[in-house]
């Protein structure tokens, strides 16, 4: 779609920009933990001094940059969707008068502001392409550091990330998007409803059926009580899964961390240096599988632009 | 029979039925043609009851089913939108469909009568949709047939086989159509105009 609009590289620039922020982020809470603490262990306060400054320093850096890479970013996607509402239109007036007699009014107002705003999201909101470009690059520079410090550590964390990611991605995603789709059907359905009831109150009188028309609407409130109750089980379980495989893989790595620290042969800096990479492997992990669930619901309505 | 005397309705300060005097016997089909705004859907309501009578009298006899104009389809299934949740006999809806020009597109569905027609109806055509709202009438039994402008949606040729098909049906039974053109009324004994609210 960017490459129809005549905006691809402008876009794959930003993203190029906005590509390292959490990892480096990540990489820089990681070393501030293990010099910080490997200064306080040693008693070398200025050491801690210097860690500290370096740190507020860094972070000021990356915030900065950061915060400019958005504010660009804010611009394309303005940009972005004034742009995908002409393409719309363009294309609409494009066609011949039988095809757009056929689109319910509706349905072009839907096009105009949905299908544009999902599209736009896709391409400048968090938790789209953007964070799933991030979390790759953190994923990648986390998994590479935590390798080369300790290989057991990382398939350790592994061991813990992957059977949440496809418990969550595999079985619990789908559900929740199943269950949403229905409740937006039957919501339409009951405000449809609603609707008939008011505006065929001629047709209900005549035809002595206000008896018979609500009990209908009082089973379609029904079903969709119990999808909205079944919708918030699964997010109950999603939201279970979380800390469950979370603090069990954090308990295990501060087991073994405790083991190596009592032995000698780790320092405790080193121990939140790893658990720092930890959080970043996590924060990918969760940044990469949310983004795909909410690309993929987006897709819906860069389909039906790349249709039209 | 129906009889209206000295029926007299304004609304908004205005007087949309000026002294209507007119009776219809038993069995006899009438139409109503005018202008719109000239007072025709009033009439349909005061005498289905949907209007309280104001000034003058109407006296009807006998059960009564109106066709409404526009899609008048209730967002459930077929067979719901023709019985409206009231228990009848199956070989009474089925007649129905066959009077209304259904049976053979309704036998065509997957789920037959139990097919859902759709958030506001937009899974049947306006043709459709009338035509399910003509067999909601008929499979009613009514004495009294009240159609307005019933048949709009339909083409000539539907329109035609469908007013064949109720030539039979409604034999016995009291019709009153309107419609803008009088074309639309050949089936009537006597045709009516509604000029300013007066019946000539």
């Amino acid at each position: 779609m960017l490459k129809k609009l005549g905006i691809k590289n402008k876009y794959l620039g930003l993203l190029a920009f906005r590509l390292p922020f959490e990892a480096i982020r990540n990489l820089v809470n990681a070393l501030f933990l293990k010099l910080a603490f490997e200064a306080i262990e040693a008693q070398d306060f200025t050491k801690l001094g210097i860690v500290c400054a370096l740190f507020l320093a860094a972070n000021l850096l990356l915030f900065t940059y950061n915060g400019t890479v958005w504010r660009f970013f804010a611009a394309f996607y303005a940009r972005l969707q004034k742009k995908l509402k002409l393409y719309i239109f363009n294309k609409l007036l494009a066609k011949p008068i039988e095809e757009i007699d056929k689109l319910a009014s509706g349905d072009v107002l839907m096009r105009i502001n949905q299908d544009a705003q999902m599209t736009a999201a896709i391409y400048g909101e968090p938790w789209n392409l953007v964070f799933l470009a991030n979390g790759i690059a953190n994923l990648a520079l986390s998994s590479l550091l935590l390798c080369f410090f300790d290989l057991k550590f990382y398939l350790i964390v592994l061991a813990f990330v992957i059977p949440h990611i496809l418990i969550v991605s595999w079985v619990l995603s789908p559900l929740l998007r199943s269950i949403q789709n229905k409740l937006q059907k039957t919501t339409a359905e009951l405000t449809d409803m609603y609707e008939s009831f008011v505006n065929m109150a001629d047709t209900v009188f005549l035809y002595d059926c206000s008896d018979f028309f609500l009990k209908k609407i009082q089973l379609k409130n029904q079903e969709l009580k119990r999808l909205s109750v079944k919708k918030a089980f699964y997010k109950a379980l999603e939201q279970a899964v979380m800390p469950l495989f979370g603090i069990t893989g954090y308990l295990v790595l501060m087991f073994l961390g405790a083991e190596k620290i009592s032995a000698g042969i780790m320092t405790l800096g080193a121990l939140l240096y790893v658990f720092q990479l930890r959080g970043g492997v996590l924060m990918a992990a969760n940044m990469i599988a949310t983004s795909i669930t909410t690309i993929s619901v987006n897709k819906a309505g860069l389909k039906r632009l790349e249709d039209l | 029979m129906i009889k209206i005397e000295n029926l007299t309705y304004s609304y908004d300060q205005k007087t949309v039925l000026k002294n209507l005097n007119l009776t219809i016997p038993d069995g006899e089909k009438i139409g109503i043609i005018g202008e719109s705004g000239s007072g025709k859907t009033t009439l349909i309501k005061l005498l289905s009851g949907l209007y309280e009578v104001q000034q003058g009298k109407i006296v009807a006899e006998g059960k009564i089913s109106v066709v409404m104009q526009g899609n008048q389809l209730f967002p459930f299934t077929i067979r719901e939108n023709i019985t409206c949740g009231h228990e009848i006999p199956e070989d009474q809806i089925w007649e129905a469909v066959r009077i209304a020009q259904l049976e053979e597109w309704i036998k065509s569905l997957p789920e037959g009568l139990d097919t859902f027609t759709g958030v506001r109806g937009d899974n049947v055509s306006g043709g459709q949709a009338q035509r399910i709202c003509i067999a909601r009438a008929i499979a009613r039994n009514p004495q009294i047939l009240i159609l307005d402008e019933a048949t709009s949606a339909l083409d000539m040729e539907t329109s035609a086989h469908l007013i064949e098909a109720l030539q039979n049906w409604w034999k016995e039974r009291t019709v009153i159509s309107i419609a803008h053109r009088k074309e639309a009324l050949d089936f009537c004994d006597k045709i009516y105009r509604l000029e300013d609210g007066v019946l000539c």
